[in-house]
């Protein structure tokens, strides 16, 4: 009778845990900036403010960024703990994006720099012309099927 | 009469279950225990949850309980120790790497910590095998103590060789082929991993980002892959982190039916840039058991939640 009663409480507690872990849905986190097509040139990590972006680039971009087609995105994130993986961190809440734009536009001559904030209302925004030379001048991470 | 006969039918009966029973226990192989040739070095405190929590499977001191010799349960458990030992031996500590060490430790903190370890069915009848909110901080706290800090120097803008795919194009022994098409495919997420010094970008092909953006991850559709490219970190001398040294590309392909044995998703990684194959399927199976941890998500660790 115990024997019996052990194996019950074994395939009872089984039973319920897989029921509870299919059962929760994940709170994911909805994507906040549509690529638009473009790809991922590099991703730098700022560990002193916690944040990590990744630099877009159109396909004249990563060709020649400083050619009159060339549109570059700095898309910066706040870096969260990775939950389902304690040692890691993971992008997180939005926080800027800066684009670099060689189009000639009527408002001025390219580069023409600007910025879209979000989630950061004390964000004050850095010299566009060194912000534009950071973002251009950032080297590109190699991957192993480029130019695809 | 007939309460007679009854009673001798009951005690013939009994008397074959138990002598069939006792014939089993004699024939029923336990679990050896192999000599310890080098235990887990680590804080009392620290030792003290893993050799209770892990080591009844996970090590050569295995101490089996009444129900464990049972004819028939018996080798369930010695099977499912001979398992454990062969993914985990905190008792063949000395045989691993330092590397190895501190992936492991990490791995078992995320399995206990996403309640995939201890086996619930284990856990269940094993009431002193549960870790606590408390013990798990204690761990943790231990873990963060081999946090790696990046020490790589980031070169000036040097130009590195164009990317020449091999042709034809690599293919895993888990029947994989290498996708060189994920850079058309958006970013689901980014990663910097700190148990290592590595950092990540993981794409998802349309069909998962369709299963992502319309929360019907359980299960993930046929069809649905996530690609991860994965560099060693390096420092720049403005303080960043930058992609270093390329190391791979691994694939995650979901086949609810062709990967059932690894609970319907295949595994290859390409490594280096010669884009060397690596994924055997006992290494999938390894890949399969860490993903468990995060079966919340449908076996995959690297999406954004929010917390």
């Amino acid at each position: 009778m115990r024997v019996i009663n052990v194996f019950t409480v074994a395939i009872l507690a089984f039973v319920i845990a897989s029921c509870t872990a299919k059962k929760e849905t994940p709170a994911i986190r909805p994507f906040a900036f549509n690529d638009s097509g473009m790809h991922v040139i590099t991703t730098i990590i700022n560990e002193k403010d916690n944040e990590v972006a990744m630099l877009y680039g159109n396909k004249a971009a990563i060709e020649n960024n400083t050619q009159p087609a060339a549109m570059l995105k700095l898309v910066t994130y706040r870096e969260q703990d990775n939950k389902y993986w304690f040692g890691s961190y993971i992008n997180g809440e939005l926080l800027r994006v800066e684009t670099v734009n060689m189009q000639p536009t009527a408002n001025g001559q390219p580069p023409a720099y600007s910025v879209d904030v979000y989630n950061q209302p004390a964000f004050r925004p850095a010299d566009a012309t060194a912000r534009t030379n950071f973002i251009q001048t950032l080297d590109h991470a190699w991957y192993p099927c480029d130019p695809y | 009469m007939k309460i007679s006969n009854r009673l001798k039918i009951i005690s013939v009966s009994a008397g074959i279950v138990l002598a069939v029973t006792a014939a089993l226990s004699f024939t029923t192989k336990l679990v050896d225990n192999p000599p310890v040739t080098g235990d887990l070095e680590a804080p009392a405190a620290v030792k003290e949850i893993f050799s209770r929590a892990c080591y009844p499977c996970h090590s050569n001191t295995a101490n089996l309980k009444w129900f464990d010799k049972l004819p028939g349960v018996a080798s369930i458990v010695r099977n499912d120790i001979l398992t454990a030992r062969k993914h985990l031996n905190f008792s063949e500590w000395d045989k691993l790497a330092p590397a190895a060490r501190e992936a492991a430790l990490w791995e078992a903190y995320n399995m206990i910590n996403s309640g995939t370890m201890p086996l619930p069915s284990y856990a269940a009848v094993h009431s002193d095998a549960s870790v606590s909110a408390a013990e798990l901080t204690t761990l943790r706290n231990y873990l963060l103590t081999k946090k790696k800090t990046v020490t790589a120097v980031k070169q000036d803008s040097i130009a590195q060789p164009a990317a020449t795919l091999p042709n034809p194009l690599p293919t895993s022994l888990t029947g994989i082929q290498f996708m060189p098409e994920f850079r058309q495919w958006e970013v689901m997420s980014t990663t910097s991993r700190f148990d290592n010094t590595t950092m990540r970008v993981m794409y998802a092909n349309p069909i998962a980002m369709k299963a992502i953006r319309e929360k019907q991850i359980h299960p993930w559709p046929d069809g649905a892959v996530i690609a991860k490219v994965v560099w060693d970190k390096e420092r720049g001398n403005d303080g960043y982190i930058y992609p270093g040294n390329f190391q791979n590309v691994q694939f995650m392909v979901r086949n609810a039916e062709r990967y059932k044995s690894t609970d319907g998703w295949g595994y290859a990684k390409f490594e280096t840039k010669t884009l060397k194959p690596t994924t055997t399927l006992l290494v999938a199976q390894s890949c399969a058991t860490c993903h468990k941890a995060a079966a919340k998500t449908g076996g995959i660790f690297d999406l954004s939640t929010l917390n």
